[in-house]
């Protein structure tokens, strides 16, 4: 049992932050990211108590915060919630890097305003295999979705996040 | 020669695993197309760094005071679409003041009854007020009668009167105009 607690504690200090910051780029919103971290960690604790250790804990970690953040978007609620608008507030990004100057305060804005227009699956895409570094197939495995169909999310993403970020320049 | 690629040929070379080199070969060529492929390069790292680094800034930030959600405020569960309650809300509310609009008629017919009733009953002791009861349709109707005050449409007194009575009152209607003391109408019985 303590064992157990300390994987996970070693877990949750190891990829907290990582797993937090996947969690903001899929769903846009830091209370809802620190919700779905939590979640995830809770279900190490519970794969701790039952099943076999995964080997990789990291891509183990990585699919969990995915299927969550899917879970936590499919929601009702969560749909009527975002229509309000209630994402990551352009004051979030401005306070994220105080010793920025303008030009790059406002090119971060406009990046993370083209994040907002992008699809659920392309943000995934985008995600895992820009921000994550996994490979397409890798991607595609985890997403349920072809080689092409990932090569075709990311580059639609790609196309959108420059259009965002050159409309602002 | 070859044609330059075109912009989105160049992005695809970007985004494409290690592995894939087709198009490569005619980047180390054209000084053109290298020149794009440079600045595209560019532009994609800036964005996937520019990501990184806001999302990290955000989430090592100090939380803001949290805010109770409507669920918590409103001790609803997640999982029960919340716009299923505002419509039963609703729904119930319309329900509420339709009751509201109609109880009034409902009380006035209900009293108008038991005027009826109570008159009939009384009839032999009391002629007077059972000849203004039965020429009364309601309540309202009774003390507009008993306190002479002019009422809107005398005719309306007539069906009711003839159903209920037995009494030919239409012969009423020939006495139904403007007195000096306010009264509009007046009893065949009192014309004489």
């Amino acid at each position: 049992m303590a064992q157990q607690s300390t994987t996970a504690e070693m877990l949750y200090q190891e990829h907290n932050r990582r797993i937090g910051r996947l969690c903001l780029m899929l769903l846009g919103n830091p209370e809802d990211a620190r919700d779905v971290a939590q979640e995830v960690f809770l279900k190490v604790l519970q794969q701790c108590k039952g099943m076999d250790d995964p080997r990789d804990w990291s891509a183990w970690l990585t699919r969990v915060a995915i299927n969550a953040c899917h879970d936590r978007r499919r929601s009702g609620w969560w749909k009527w919630w975002q229509r309000g608008g209630r994402e990551l507030a352009d004051s979030d990004l401005i306070a994220a890097g105080p010793e920025d100057d303008a030009v790059r305060i406002e090119q971060r804005v406009a990046i993370w305003r083209g994040v907002r227009t992008l699809t659920a699956s392309q943000r995934d895409v985008f995600v895992l295999r820009q921000i994550e570094g996994w490979s397409t197939s890798e991607t595609a495995e985890a997403l349920n979705l072809s080689n092409e169909s990932v090569k075709l999310h990311l580059f639609r993403a790609m196309r959108r996040m420059r259009k965002a970020l050159w409309s602002e320049r | 020669m070859k044609a330059c690629l075109d912009e989105n040929r160049i992005l695809g070379l970007i985004l494409a695993e290690p592995g894939d080199d087709a198009g490569h070969a005619h980047l180390g060529r054209c000084v053109t197309c290298s020149t794009v492929y440079r600045k595209l390069l560019t532009d994609t790292r800036l964005i996937t760094q520019t990501l990184d680094s806001t999302a990290r800034a955000v989430m090592t930030a100090p939380r803001r005071a949290p805010v109770p959600s409507l669920h918590h405020r409103y001790r609803l569960r997640r999982d029960r679409p919340t716009i299923l309650i505002a419509s039963a809300a609703v729904f119930a509310g319309a329900i509420a003041a339709a009751f509201m609009l109609m109880l009034p008629a409902i009380e006035s017919t209900i009293t108008s009854r038991a005027v009826i009733t109570a008159a009939k009953t009384a009839a032999p002791q009391a002629s007077s007020v059972t000849a203004a009861a039965l020429s009364a349709r309601s309540p309202y109707m009774l003390w507009q009668r008993q306190s002479g005050v002019i009422i809107t449409d005398p005719s309306e007194d007539l069906g009711y009167h003839e159903a209920v009575a037995g009494t030919a009152s239409y012969q009423d209607l020939f006495f139904c105009v403007p007195q000096d003391d306010g009264t509009f109408c007046t009893s065949s019985a009192e014309q004489g």
